[in-house]
């Protein structure tokens, strides 16, 4: 049992930790890529101070986030599978599920070396279809695009003489994120209805104060209350952690 | 027509944003590799190994078709590449469209309306690009110590920490979700769409049994309250001289 042990500490543990943070880190290089052809090629840079200010706001939860969600699935995902997870994001809808379908149809003993082996395989193999749906999709819109652009952009233009309906669709564009808030305030009112208390409470108090504050001003404060919040009720066992995430 | 767009669809943004979906073909090939190797050293059958991958290829397909819609939600305001690539590598739509909401909304816009321009656009891609770089560091850093590092965390309660994490983001929504409502127009429409198409599928996702319908319930309720919205211009005029 040692032998086995020793065995996957060589020929998996280490190598996968190896490839595991080189291409982490490789990537997070490549996540500039695109802010850095913007810049050498065209010129553009954000502006300074509404680029840190947006940057406080997005932080303020994805930090939180950020610390807490690896050591929350890593149980489920293992070791391996955590490094291609969170390289590769949609982990609740996507590689949960899926770890847990490989292991099930394979049928581990949980937290066995089998269970890790198969946890990363069963990953790496939903992230290849991930990718290569997503590359197939994109190969089907590409034809589109040129048409997607020009009907964004006569959609939002104030002096093109368009039609109604075309204005109807430009309406809608404008409105993808009040839809995405009214989509996620569904959410938490069906299934966490206690912890949406304090943050949309205060949320509307404020909005009805003042509905065009900066993020950077009203997050970071919102987060930290929501947070306080939740702790009050979990210590009085109001909110459980099952069926959160 | 000259615009920004014509930027985010160009060849070197492409070139740019295909560089980390290489990274992540590597990453899931070489582990595959690794694992085959190691499983075969501590008795396992081939078989059994390769049925785990096509039951994580399988199983990956549906939920993959549903990123995809959520995709589509980018494209108008950012174009091909840039959301391809996000949504490849990290990100979620929800997270993206929060992020490159603020971005806008430190600008002075509302939202990802109009007045999005390369500007803009070019704020939304450093913010949505730097936002998620935390889980990255700490999972390309502290994988292999993530047990210990879970004890000196929230105190080590799991149960807690799922909490947490839960109230962060609602934290961070709250005023997000609250500031339509004190606005009116297209915004409180879209966001009372949103919220009904969510609620209505919530119910046929749990009354119906229809658990299939969980992954692409986000992205339903998301174009359900954008047609809400543009409905509600149409034949109401809200929105109109707006």
């Amino acid at each position: 049992m040692t032998d086995k042990t020793q065995i996957f500490q060589e020929r998996f543990l280490n190598p996968v930790k190896k490839t595991g943070m080189v291409t982490i880190i490789v990537a997070m290089f490549c996540l500039f890529l695109p802010g850095l052809y913007l810049y050498f090629f065209h010129g553009l840079a954000p502006p300074v101070g509404p680029f840190i200010k947006a940057l406080i706001a997005v932080w303020s939860f994805m930090i939180v986030m950020g610390v807490l969600e690896p050591i929350v699935y890593y149980p489920i995902l293992g070791f391996g599978g955590t490094y291609m997870s969170f390289l590769v994001g949609n982990i609740l809808n996507l590689r949960v599920p899926v770890s847990a379908t490989a292991q099930q149809v394979v049928g581990t003993e949980e937290g066995s070396p089998e269970a890790e082996v198969v946890s990363t395989i069963g990953i790496a193999g939903s992230i290849i279809a991930s990718e290569l749906v997503m590359i197939v999709g994109i190969l089907a819109l590409l034809p589109l695009i040129n048409k997607i652009s020009a009907a964004t952009l006569a959609a939002g233009d104030p002096e093109a003489q368009v039609s109604m309906g075309l204005l109807s669709v430009g309406i809608a564009l404008d409105q993808v994120l009040p839809a995405l808030f009214g989509a996620l305030g569904g959410i938490f009112l069906f299934r966490v209805p206690k912890l949406g208390i304090v943050p949309l409470g205060l949320g509307f108090i404020i909005a009805f104060l003042k509905s065009d504050l900066p993020y950077s001003v009203v997050i970071p404060p919102m987060v930290i209350l929501s947070i306080l919040a939740a702790r009050f009720m979990y210590k009085r066992g109001w909110v459980k952690g099952e069926g959160m995430m | 027509m000259d615009s920004y767009l014509d930027i985010a669809n160009s060849p070197g943004m492409w070139l740019a944003c295909s560089a980390i979906i290489i990274v992540v073909f590597i990453q899931a090939v070489r582990l595959t590799m690794i694992s085959f190797r190691a499983g075969k050293e501590i008795g396992m059958d081939r078989k059994r190994m390769m049925s785990a991958f096509r039951a994580g290829f399988t199983t990956a397909l549906v939920p993959s078709i549903a990123i995809l819609l959520g995709l589509a939600l980018l494209i108008p305001k950012l174009g091909l590449p840039f959301p391809w690539m996000r949504l490849s590598v990290i990100g979620s739509v929800t997270y993206e469209l929060i992020a490159a909401g603020a971005a806008a909304n430190e600008l002075g816009l509302e939202g990802l309306t109009a007045g999005f321009d390369a500007v803009a656009f070019t704020t939304a891609v450093w913010v949505m690009s730097m936002g998620a770089i935390a889980g990255l560091v700490v999972v390309a850093f502290f994988t292999p110590s993530i047990k210990k590092l879970k004890d000196k965390v929230a105190g080590g309660d799991e149960g807690w920490m799922k909490v947490m994490t839960a109230a962060a983001f609602f934290g961070a929504v709250g005023y997000m979700v609250a500031q339509p409502v004190a606005k009116g127009g297209p915004p409180l429409a879209a966001l009372l769409g949103g919220f009904i198409c969510m609620a209505l599928l919530g119910v046929i996702i749990q009354v119906g049994k229809q658990n299939w319908l969980k992954e692409w319930a986000l992205a339903l309720a998301i174009i359900g309250g954008m047609a809400v919205a543009g409905l509600a211009f149409y034949w109401f005029g809200i929105g109109a001289g707006a």
